[in-house]
């Protein structure tokens, strides 16, 4: 599997414009310290992170699921990845491969970034209740993790350029307005905002509290561990069923 | 040795029959030439043997084990349907890129292999911009770059001109005689195969026509007399009459294709002059590997 790992590592560092596009995306937290100076009443860590969750956390997570899924896609749209196969590769080392290049990309561009951010911040306004900002801080590691798998699975089944790219941003971007707009509405609708609650759309926007109820944590990690889960079996069976028709 | 058997392999998508049957023993050394009309089934059964595609029935064998195939497939590289590239990098990215599925661990054969093609000056040239011959030639390197045992090459002079065709042909053959690299390719260009291959096999419809070595071929090929004299007419007469045979064809009406008495040239060269006929041409011939291939496949969709 190491060589997988690091011929795909050599083709997405190579693959033009992407890594760049990724570079600024990753830099993009370094404003929010700025940006929160503005017009907030307490400004301290914690404000500093809910900007992040609220405004661009959201934002970047999808922006780079859009990018990682076009790099994806564009190993199908190539056949380059039929090197792999003629390689004799085994499946789970495919699928695990891209798992392992695309989380660190992710952890790189999203995570890296905004702990260094919130770390120059912490320098500049109170910090708060420390082990509620590391509990903050790995539950938004496994929300965006569990957004780049789901970005890596989509786009694995549907193997299209166009298609991987738009079903991400859709799949993104869709439940959360739907979650937003009846959370407004009525308790009517509960058991849907219950359900969505589960995925990482609608968890990065929450993530940063005050305080966490056992509730949210485990559909931080349950909803995790079922989507990939489920998505890691389907991509499997549909790599083993397209693959080797 | 066989480096690669194919036994009765089929492949059905669906209710379709793909392959019917397909079986191929390729020796080790040898160039096989798979030829057949588009659709005939040729890429499929080039996918079955890179792993692409699984065979609905029969076995596939390399190195003379048909078990692990996919450790086998580590000697091999394939080139199918068109060079596998990625258009965002260069061909020395895309080499490298190849480097590190493979596991090659000698980064100095990319450019080893880029000059044996001929793009050693052009490696940092984009590859979107590559002409469709050096595109070929850029796959031909990413095949040879694990120094291949067998190498299937699905229409590798697919586009290229002929002083194209005429460098791959070449490059192939010298990878055969210096490297001992076993060859299984497939082409439109018949010629092209004629003069490359050991082997040929023909397929049509997805089913075997026929498996021959090149010798067979030659002997396949029917020889001919060609012959044309002062009086076509009466030469056919005399043809019939005298040497008793009805193996021959007149040819738009002034030249007479005779298959049989190949071996006495001397009685039928006499028994047409000794009638009073002049012969104006008399010369042995045989059919092409095209003209061959047409007659079988010619005959089949009949």
């Amino acid at each position: 599997m190491n060589k997988l790992i690091k011929a795909e590592f050599y083709r997405v560092s190579h693959s033009g414009i992407f890594l760049k596009i990724l570079i600024l995306v990753g830099l993009f937290p370094l404003v929010l310290p700025f940006t929160a100076t503005a017009d907030m009443e307490e400004i301290n860590l914690h404000s500093i992170l809910l900007i992040y969750a609220e405004i661009g956390g959201l934002v970047m997570t999808e922006l780079v699921g859009i990018m990682l899924s076009s790099m994806i896609s564009n190993m199908y749209q190539n056949r380059i990845y039929y090197y792999e196969i003629m390689d004799g590769a085994n499946t789970h080392h495919i699928i695990l491969s891209k798992l392992i290049v695309y989380s660190c990309i992710s952890t790189v561009v999203l995570i890296i970034p905004a702990i260094i951010t919130f770390a120059i911040a912490g320098n500049c306004y109170p910090i708060g209740d420390l082990k509620q900002l590391w509990l903050t801080v790995i539950l938004g590691v496994v929300i965006i993790l569990n957004f780049t798998c789901f970005t890596i699975f989509i786009s694995m089944l549907i193997r299209h350029s166009l298609g991987g790219p738009i079903l991400v941003y859709t799949l993104g971007m869709l439940p959360t307005f739907v979650y937003m707009l009846l959370s407004e509405l009525s308790d009517k609708y509960k058991w849907v905002t219950d359900i969505l609650s589960y995925i990482p759309q609608t968890q990065i926007m929450e993530f940063v509290k005050p305080e966490y109820e056992t509730d949210f944590i485990v559909k931080v990690i349950g909803g995790f561990v079922v989507c990939f889960a489920v998505l890691y079996a389907l991509t499997y069976a549909s790599y083993k069923k397209k693959n080797f028709k | 040795m066989n480096v690669l058997e194919l036994k009765n392999i089929s492949k059905k998508y669906g209710k379709a029959t793909v392959v019917d049957n397909f079986s191929l023993n390729v020796e080790k050394g040898h160039i096989c030439g798979l030829i057949g009309p588009n659709g005939a089934g040729k890429t499929t059964i080039m996918k079955m043997i890179a792993g692409l595609a699984s065979p609905t029935s029969g076995e596939i064998g390399f190195f003379g084990k048909n078990d692990n195939l996919d450790l086998s497939r580590k000697r091999m590289a394939f080139m199918l349907e068109a060079p596998i590239i990625d258009k965002s990098m260069n061909a020395r990215q895309n080499m490298e890129y190849v480097r590190y599925v493979k596991g090659v661990a000698d980064k100095k054969k990319i450019d080893e292999m880029l000059n044996f093609v001929g793009l050693g000056n052009v490696g940092k040239k984009a590859v979107g911009k590559f002409s469709l011959g050096m595109t070929q030639r850029l796959g031909i390197a990413m095949a040879l770059l694990t120094e291949p045992e067998i190498m299937v090459l699905d229409e590798p002079v697919n586009g290229l001109d002929p002083e194209g065709i005429v460098e791959i042909r070449l490059m192939l053959k010298k990878l055969s005689e210096e490297k001992n690299v076993t060859i299984i390719i497939s082409s439109h260009i018949l010629s092209e195969l004629s003069e490359l291959c050991t082997d040929f096999s023909i397929i049509n419809h997805g089913k075997q026509l026929e498996n021959l070595s090149r010798e067979e071929l030659m002997t396949k090929c029917r020889s001919y007399y060609a012959i044309r004299t002062n009086d076509i007419n009466r030469t056919a007469a005399v043809i019939e009459d005298k040497l008793g045979t009805k193996q021959y064809k007149v040819i738009h009406g002034d030249e007479i294709r005779l298959f049989d008495f190949l071996d006495n040239v001397e009685k039928v060269s006499k028994t047409i002059t000794d009638n009073g006929l002049i012969l104006t041409k008399f010369i042995s011939e045989g059919e092409s590997l095209e003209e061959f291939y047409l007659s079988k496949v010619g005959a089949e969709n009949e």
